[in-house]
């Protein structure tokens, strides 16, 4: 087991992060640092000029398809030259959470890790780029490692996700401790583990790694927050409604359809998940060029969105616009909400078969059981993600991933009947991954399970 | 002020001993040998064996170094057996029944013949110090001897305690009075001292003994030398027997579990978990009925038998009445009982990588002193405390090995990282960069080294020429001869060659080797060894697995090139939590990846340590800032 380098913060890799806070703001930076900062700009960065020194380049960030995430500015600083003193890539893009997180992820498909907090100062320091007298750096770093990290680590790392972990890495080291006895006391009247067992038991364990990377799809929404779209026809309610859900009165409310031209969007909080809701233009064949405009970007959005409430007018009779609406959802989950409640007495029975949610934007009334609904959606729909685990870094899901691939190459190595020496080497890597994220395991541990397993010692 | 001076001194002729004063004296310092008996140098106080799993290896690379146990042996060994060839090569170890007797004889001749080394035979009672320096040792007689440096290789005789039922005595060893004095000399310097606790079967008389009801265990047809100097034939001439003990045996332990020392709180020290006494097999593995025994002869010229696998402290009654209840002993004679002992051992984090004591200068420490166990380990330590004691004689750097060197850098590492709460033995499974650390290229990583130090003769220096030379030519044939398809070697496997791959390109291939093409013809290697085989086949077979080692072992090899500095005061470092600086503090590790590997040391506080250091390069050499 190789012990200790996983805490090592190794000055060859090149590192990622975002630089900015995670939330809504109108810029976010990602950084990278690190020899393969350049090749990986030329990856992704489309742009008409060449990325020169301390320049600042427009360009599209794209991916390896060609598809555009984001129009983007980057500056490119040349080592020694640049905060690190490493080569560094700045790159400036719309502070949208989802984005950046692409963005992050993109780099580090080509062979970026996840910086650790504070790593960036550490390299600058290392390689000389500090004054001493930047004696406020030295606290800033240790802010970052003791308090910074110390709060990541009981929030996500020590939290739920290593209750999922813990089991798995259980069951790998009982396999390293069985195969381990077969080798170092062989002579000791130890069962030996059959080969084709032992490989399935591997492949149960990758299963598991994988659903929990599965997650990680879900966990990255629930980082950045839920996005829920309100869509309907022009003038059923849906600026109204926004402005309840984020409580407040961003979007201008007026009786004239067609009022809402372009996307809104705010933070509200559900039991402490993250929504960001997204006011649309209402959807309808119209001639005015900019409510034209509106209604595309309505169904951009819709296309980009986790859930969509569709607002419907319950004081009148449902049109075919609406349910047309309800076809171009596709496969978005929504929620059918039937407003202005309030001035409903009969409720038409052609609508009341669709089930919807009765509210009134206006009193507030059913507001309640729309929230209850949409936690249902959020607690059953999403792999009971709320209550269970999910990986929300792209820091744990690239180790969850790494651990996979150990397990698959040590499970094939197995079937091949390679000698267990070495399909340990696979089966300490997947530990080694797993060590990054959770209570670290040590070689003493594997020895201490195998005299607890086997009877050892003549 | 002196009566005698000598450049070093070892205090104790046991496996550490012989091999520190053997290093020491061929690296060409005056070297004394003390011990307390010198007709019993070397003893082998437990088992009848050296080497066996990871033991092996640690043999092997004693002797690549340039170290005597392995040549001695394989001299005294009377049935050799390689273990888990069913595995891969990597955890290939060779072992070998040694006639004890033999064993004790063969030692001392080889250390008699060693120039520059002296035996000498009294009781050491005292280290003299000057200022932090050790400076020389007191006799029991009052005599004082100076010393340049002092290893001291104590084994089980510090304040050594003997356990045999509800009786206890002071011992060293069975039958040898232990060091109290030096014990107290120890623990009044200041050393972090412990108690651990070892045990013995009992001894049977072969005369008595039914062997028909046993297996039997036979050596290998074509025994594997320890030493790749070993010339002479090595021949098995004597068989080991299997039995097992059964419920009834169990029975008796149970009720008597009241009268066993171990149970009853007589004994405080821990004793190993890999090596427990049968009463602790039968309390923590109560659902096993049966619990395997290996009959072990003790030599040639003695009817003295092991019982492998008996370790206990029962009272002698029981230990009769267990052996009576076991098929084919049921008359067995006891010739000794079995007992447990318990002695004084130094937390090793109090040493350097190089085995000196951190308190004070010149001083080493090899062996069960250091909380390990086995004549293996002990060995391995003691030859790495001799050539530090000579080294700092001659005022040389020391010779730290690192874990991607060999298994004896993995062992040291350990035990100076986290010290030890039971008695240390090497295993396989401790060793992270395994597949590189094996016992055919032992030579390889080894003997430049020991030549540098001039550990190693001209004449195996020679051999060591040679063999590199043997497997590199055969190597650079191998990648260009491409055999003939037509070879009946190829049509009787039905293997079709079509691709006219070279020889390398086959051996790539699980079911070939090179040994069979050599056998039948395909490939000609008249002056090829089989330990020369099994280096090349492996380093083609598995260049796999080795390359994807290797590129780990470069990793360790960076956080080793991070030194931190002896002096650097972890208590002034803001943002480290008390416990860590304490952890820090008491290990003082010499590089970045040492500090990683000290258990409870966090991520971030290397980053810490990192960030320290670099800073204090800055403040150091402020001209390096760009």
């Amino acid at each position: 087991m190789r012990e200790g380098l996983h805490k090592i913060a190794s000055a060859d890799d090149t590192i990622v992060a975002l630089s900015t806070p995670i939330g809504r703001s109108a810029i976010g930076v990602v950084r990278i640092s690190g020899s393969l900062a350049a090749t990986i700009a030329s990856q992704f960065f489309k742009t008409a000029s060449s990325l020169i020194h301390r320049q600042a380049a427009v360009g599209r960030w794209e991916s390896s398809n060609g598809q555009i995430v984001d129009e983007v500015v980057a500056i490119f600083y040349k080592a020694p030259h640049s905060y690190t003193g490493e080569d560094v890539l700045e790159i400036s893009a719309h502070g949208n959470p989802l984005i950046l997180n692409q963005i992050v992820c993109m780099v580090q498909s080509e062979g970026a890790r996840a910086a650790q907090p504070g790593e960036f100062t550490l390299r600058a320091v290392t390689h000389g780029k500090m004054d001493l007298i930047q004696a406020e750096a030295v606290r800033n770093f240790i802010d970052a490692q003791t308090n910074g990290q110390a709060r990541t680590a009981l929030r996500q790392i020590e939290g739920a996700v290593s209750k999922r972990i813990a089991p798995i890495k259980e069951r790998i080291v009982d396999l390293i401790a069985h195969l381990e006895a077969g080798i170092d006391f062989s002579e000791d009247d130890v069962e030996l583990p059959d080969n084709t067992q032992t490989a399935d038991q591997v492949s149960v364990l990758r299963a598991a790694l994988e659903e929990l990377h599965e997650t990680y799809s879900y966990g990255k929404v629930l980082q950045a927050g839920v996005r829920i779209v309100i869509a309907g026809r022009p003038n059923v309610g849906k600026s109204s409604l926004f402005n309840r859900l984020v409580a407040m009165d961003r979007a201008i409310v007026t009786a004239i359809p067609g009022t809402t031209r372009d996307v809104l969007s705010e933070f509200a909080d559900l039991d402490g998940i993250p929504l960001r809701f997204f006011d649309t233009a209402g959807v309808r064949e119209t001639l005015d060029e900019v409510e034209k405009l509106g209604v595309t970007r309505t169904l951009e959005t819709l296309s980009e969105g986790d859930l969509a409430l569709l607002i419907v007018d319950g004081s009148r009779p449902v049109t075919d616009e609406d349910l047309g609406l309800r076809e171009k959802l596709g496969t978005l989950p929504h929620l059918l909400v039937a407003n202005k409640a309030d001035l409903v007495v009969t409720r038409e029975p052609a609508l009341e078969a669709l089930k919807p949610i009765w509210i009134s934007a206006r009193t507030g009334e059913g507001l309640d059981a729309l929230k209850e609904s949409m936690r249902t959606f959020l607690g059953s729909s999403r792999a009971e993600g709320l209550s269970e685990s999910v990986l929300t870094t792209a820091r744990q899901n690239d180790a969850v991933v790494r651990a996979g691939v150990s397990l698959r190459a040590g499970e094939l190595a197995l079937r091949a009947g390679t000698p267990h020496e070495m399909v340990l080497l696979d089966l300490y890597d997947s530990l080694s991954a797993l060590n990054e994220l959770t209570g670290e395991i040590t070689t003493e541990d594997i020895l201490g399970r195998i005299f607890s397993t086997f009877c050892i010692g003549k | 002020m002196f009566d005698e001076s000598y450049e070093v001194v070892v205090v104790g002729a046991g496996h550490a001993g012989c091999e520190a004063a053997h290093a020491a004296a061929r690296m060409g310092c005056a070297t004394a040998l003390y011990t307390m008996n010198a007709d019993l140098i070397a003893q082998m106080s437990c088992n009848p064996a050296v080497g066996g799993i990871a033991k092996g290896h640690l043999v092997r690379e004693i002797d690549a170094l340039g170290g005597i146990m392995g040549l001695v042996a394989d001299e005294g060994g009377i049935q050799f057996r390689l273990l888990n060839t069913s595995r891969g090569p990597a955890v290939w170890s060779p072992r070998a029944q040694e006639d004890k007797a033999l064993y004790r004889t063969l030692m001392r001749r080889t250390l008699e013949r060693t120039p520059n080394l002296f035996i000498k035979q009294a009781e050491v009672t005292t280290l003299l110090f000057d200022r932090r320096a050790a400076v020389g040792i007191e006799l029991q007689d009052g005599r004082r001897v100076a010393a340049r440096a002092v290893v001291l290789t104590t084994g089980t005789f510090l304040n050594g305690l003997i356990h045999i039922g509800e009786k206890q005595f002071t011992a060293g060893r069975s039958g040898e009075p232990s060091s109290i004095s030096l014990a107290n000399c120890i623990r009044e310097l200041g050393f972090d001292c412990g108690r651990l606790k070892t045990g013995t079967p009992p001894r049977l008389d072969r005369r008595t003994i039914d062997f028909s009801a046993f297996e039997r265990q036979e050596g290998d047809s074509r025994p594997t030398p320890f030493s790749l100097r070993t010339r002479q034939e090595l021949r098995n001439t004597v068989c080991c027997h299997i039995t097992q003990t059964n419920e009834k045996i169990h029975g008796i332990i149970r009720q008597n579990m009241s009268r066993s020392p171990l149970y009853s709180g007589q004994i405080q020290g821990i004793g190993p978990r890999y090596c427990p006494s049968l009463e602790d097999k039968v309390v923590k593995f109560a659902d096993r009925d049966h619990h395997q025994i290996v009959l072990e002869p003790e030599g040639i010229d003695t009817h003295e038998i092991y019982v492998n696998g008996m370790s206990t402290s029962l009272p002698i009654d029981v230990q009769r009445e267990i052996l009576g209840r076991m098929k084919g002993l049921e008359s067995a004679q006891m010739i000794r009982p079995g007992y447990a002992i318990e002695y004084d051992f130094v937390q090793p984090t109090e040493l350097h990588p190089s085995l000196e004591t951190k308190r004070a200068e010149s001083l080493f420490f090899a062996g069960q002193i250091n909380g390990t166990t086995g004549y293996e380990e002990a060995a391995a330590q003691g030859i790495v405390a001799g050539i530090n004691a000579a080294s700092k004689v001659r005022g040389e750097p020391a010779m730290v090995l690192n874990r991607s060197d060999a298994y004896i850098g993995i062992m040291i590492d350990d035990l100076v990282t986290k010290g030890t709460s039971e008695p240390y033995r090497m295993f396989t499974s401790r060793a992270e960069f395994r597949l590189n650390l094996r016992i055919d290229n032992a030579d390889r990583r080894l003997t430049p080294i020991g030549r540098k130090l001039g550990l190693v003769t001209e004449e195996h220096w020679q051999e060591y020429l040679r063999r590199s030379g043997r497997i590199e030519s055969m190597h650079a044939q191998m990648s260009s001869i491409k055999p003939d398809p037509a070879h009946a070697f190829f049509t009787t496997r039905g293997l079709d060659l079509k691709d006219r791959p070279t020889i390398v390109a086959l051996l790539r291939r699980p079911e070939i080797h090179l040994e069979d093409l050599m056998k039948e013809g395909v490939l000609d290697s008249e002056n090829l060894r089989a330990e020369d085989i099994v280096s090349i086949e492996t380093a083609i077979k598995y260049e796999g697995y080795l390359k994807q080692q290797e590129r780990e072992v470069e990793k360790l090899r960076n956080a080793e090139a991070k030194r931190i500095p002896h002096d650097l005061d972890y208590a002034q470092m803001p943002g480290l939590s008390r416990e860590i600086i304490e952890k820090l503090s008491r290990v003082r590790p010499a590089s970045i990846a040492q500090a990683s590997r000290i258990p409870g040391v966090t991520p971030a506080s290397i980053s810490i340590l990192l960030f320290h250091i670099a800073m204090r390069r800055l403040s150091d050499h402020p001209e390096s800032v760009v």
